[in-house]
């Protein structure tokens, strides 16, 4: 090993215990504390393991799109955090529960619905750039197969079609970049914007932008207001729609 | 370690304040009409041209003015909300390979003007074809004007998804100033229900041959309601035809009104009725002179009396090709004149030389409209 091996990997290891975990830490590289579990009305439970590891999972929709993710921060220099997350989802009982006549059906109910499986690899850096203010890039890369005779149409929206869409194409990519920090007390911002890249000759693209407000109640209530100003190409057009965000997290 | 800075200093808190007020007038605007379904009381017509456009020869005494319910292009495939109906969208092949068959009939008949309804212009159920434009584009007629029925990015219902639908006006001579007029909604409909719920229009519009400047109204009236709503549609259309007349304008007028004409011999217990269909099955008992007004001020494509003497012939409609045309709903009027005996409902071969049932669940209705 080089001296310059030696130098960096002892500043990875060092620099490691210390940023590699963060509470309130999603969508960033940091993982949650090992044995503290963060939930939300809406959004992922995710739950430290140690080493640089977190579980996660969406309860709510588990029981009709079984999902999985593993976060693990690979890499330490510095300040600077990269973690990979490789998330499993079987959106299949969603789609058959979509398909169905009168309210609620978001899909001919005549759709034959096979068995997808996608699997979603992202990687993300953190880096802080001090004051409490940390930014954090993505790149991923969705991979999605399907067993069985198809006959599904697409949910033509913004925000659900570019995360559908390699259900049906098969791959998708995905790539932003998120700032977020304190902006009074216990108030913290979270602003990002999202690009998602579809490989259809009908929808290439979609964006998204988010901007978030968080009150933080001890360590373990979070109360979060924002919006997402979303736009999407679609395989009729292009749409863009202004949608309200709000979620109740608790951790333990 | 130093004290995190709040982001409350003076240029970020003017750009946060902006990006806030911005993010707050979209929010208000997504939010008062998140699914884009509502339409103004008055709004231009969208306008169409042909790919290529076909020479039109001045005409010399008449125009051949046509009417034609088209059921979106999907021929004889029932939908969910069709008496045992199953499907709920169709392939781009399908919607392509009907609207052939429509392009077919249409150029058969070469109209010089054609009232459409049920044209989808981007809609999931059929594959998001604009229907105007590759019709435009695979017959004779040049220039078209469509008024929005029923518009929704999603319904979130059926799977329907985004729909655009409406009614179209197509012609070899250019349109002006075509407008949607606004039509009321069934008062006996939740608003939840009316908000996805069609809106139902008259298409006005006008247009220059040679040296006639020549009026159309098109509407499809309310076809499923528990109120009067159709009786208003229908009134409503008298009334703008009544307007056009006295101020001077020569009009043709017409569309699919979904009532029957005075002195049909059957108004319930159609061949075609559903034993458990989404709707109930049609009676048009208590509609009987919905058409009065019409009927006694200006002139019909097919004369009442002939009408009254046997309804066969002038049937437009069915909802079951197997039973065949069993009532008639398409109706062209004006208050000039057709030339006498130029009526006609295109029911099949030796009725129009073409097999129509096929096509739709409409038969198309045409006549020679005298130019003033």
């Amino acid at each position: 090993m080089s001296l310059l091996g030696c130098v960096l990997a002892t500043v990875v290891v060092a620099q490691a215990e210390a940023y590699k975990t963060g509470t309130w830490s999603a969508a960033t590289a940091y993982v949650t504390p090992e044995n503290r579990v963060e939930t939300g009305l809406f959004g992922a439970t995710r739950m430290g393991l140690g080493d640089g590891l977190e579980l996660s999972s969406h309860p709510l929709w588990f029981f009709v799109i079984p999902n999985v993710a593993v976060k693990r921060v690979d890499w330490v220099l510095g300040d600077a955090v990269l973690s990979s997350e490789h998330t499993l989802t079987y959106p299949t009982p969603l789609l058959k529960l979509l398909s169905r006549e009168g309210v609620g059906g978001l899909l001919p109910h005549e759709s034959r619905v096979p068995h997808i499986v996608a699997l979603t690899n992202e990687l993300l850096v953190t880096q802080p750039l001090g004051f409490g203010h940390a930014l954090t890039g993505w790149l991923g890369l969705t991979l999605a197969g399907a067993v069985g005779r198809a006959n599904v149409t697409t949910i033509d929206l913004p925000v659900v079609y570019p995360r559908m869409a390699a259900y049906y194409e098969h791959v998708t990519g995905n790539a932003g970049l998120s700032l977020a920090g304190p902006v009074w007390r216990k108030v913290t911002y979270r602003v990002d914007g999202e690009l998602f890249l579809i490989p259809n000759r009908q929808a290439t693209w979609a964006a998204e932008a988010d901007l978030e407000v968080s009150y933080t109640l001890g360590d373990t209530w979070q109360l979060m207001l924002g919006t997402k100003l979303a736009y999407s190409q679609l395989p009729y057009g292009s749409l863009t729609r202004l949608l309200p965000m709000l979620d109740v997290r608790y951790a333990f | 370690m130093p004290r995190p800075r709040p982001l409350w200093s003076r240029p970020t808190r003017i750009l946060r304040g902006g990006v806030g007020i911005l993010f707050g007038l979209l929010a208000a605007c997504s939010l008062t009409d998140p699914f884009h379904t509502d339409f103004d009381a008055i709004e231009p017509a969208v306008m169409y041209q042909a790919a290529h456009l076909t020479p039109a020869a001045a005409p010399t005494d008449s125009l051949l003015v046509m009417t034609y319910n088209i059921k979106f292009g999907s021929a004889r495939v029932r939908f969910f909300f069709e008496c045992e109906g199953t499907r709920g969208v169709m392939s781009d092949d399908e919607v392509i390979g009907n609207l052939a068959g429509l392009a077919g009939k249409i150029n058969q008949v070469q109209p010089d003007v054609l009232l459409l309804q049920e044209v989808d212009v981007g809609s999931k159920r059929t594959a998001y074809v604009d229907q105007v434009q590759w019709l435009l584009d695979h017959t004779h007629l040049n220039y078209g004007a469509y008024a929005s029925q029923w518009r929704a990015d999603f319904v979130p219902t059926d799977g329907v998804g985004r729909v655009d639908s409406g009614n179209a006006v197509l012609s070899r001579w250019p349109i002006h100033e075509a407008e949607r007029l606004a039509l009321a909604q069934s008062r006996a409909n939740s608003a939840v229900v009316n908000y996805f719920y069609l809106k139902r229009n008259i298409l006005r519009g006008h247009l220059s041959v040679g040296e006639h400047d020549l009026w159309f109204l098109a509407m499809h009236a309310e076809a499923f309601s528990d109120d009067d709503i159709r009786k208003e549609h229908i009134a409503m259309f008298s009334q703008l035809l009544t307007e056009l007349d006295a101020e001077g304008a020569h009009v043709v007028a017409g569309g699919d009104f979904n009532t029957i004409p005075p002195g049909s011999k059957r108004l319930s217990g159609f061949p075609d009725d559903c034993a458990d269909g989404r709707y109930d099955n049609d009676d048009y008992a208590g509609e009987e002179h919905y058409l009065d007004t019409l009927y006694a001020g200006f002139s019909e494509a097919i004369s009442l009396p002939a009408y009254q003497a046997d309804n066969t012939p002038y049937f437009s409609f069915t909802g079951d090709a197997a039973s065949g045309w069993n009532r008639r709903l398409d109706y062209l009027f004006t208050n000039g004149s057709f030339v006498v005996g130029s009526g006609l409902v295109h029911q099949d071969l030796t009725q129009g030389g073409y097999d129509t049932l096929p096509l739709s669940d409409h038969a198309p209705v045409s006549a020679q409209w005298v130019l003033p």
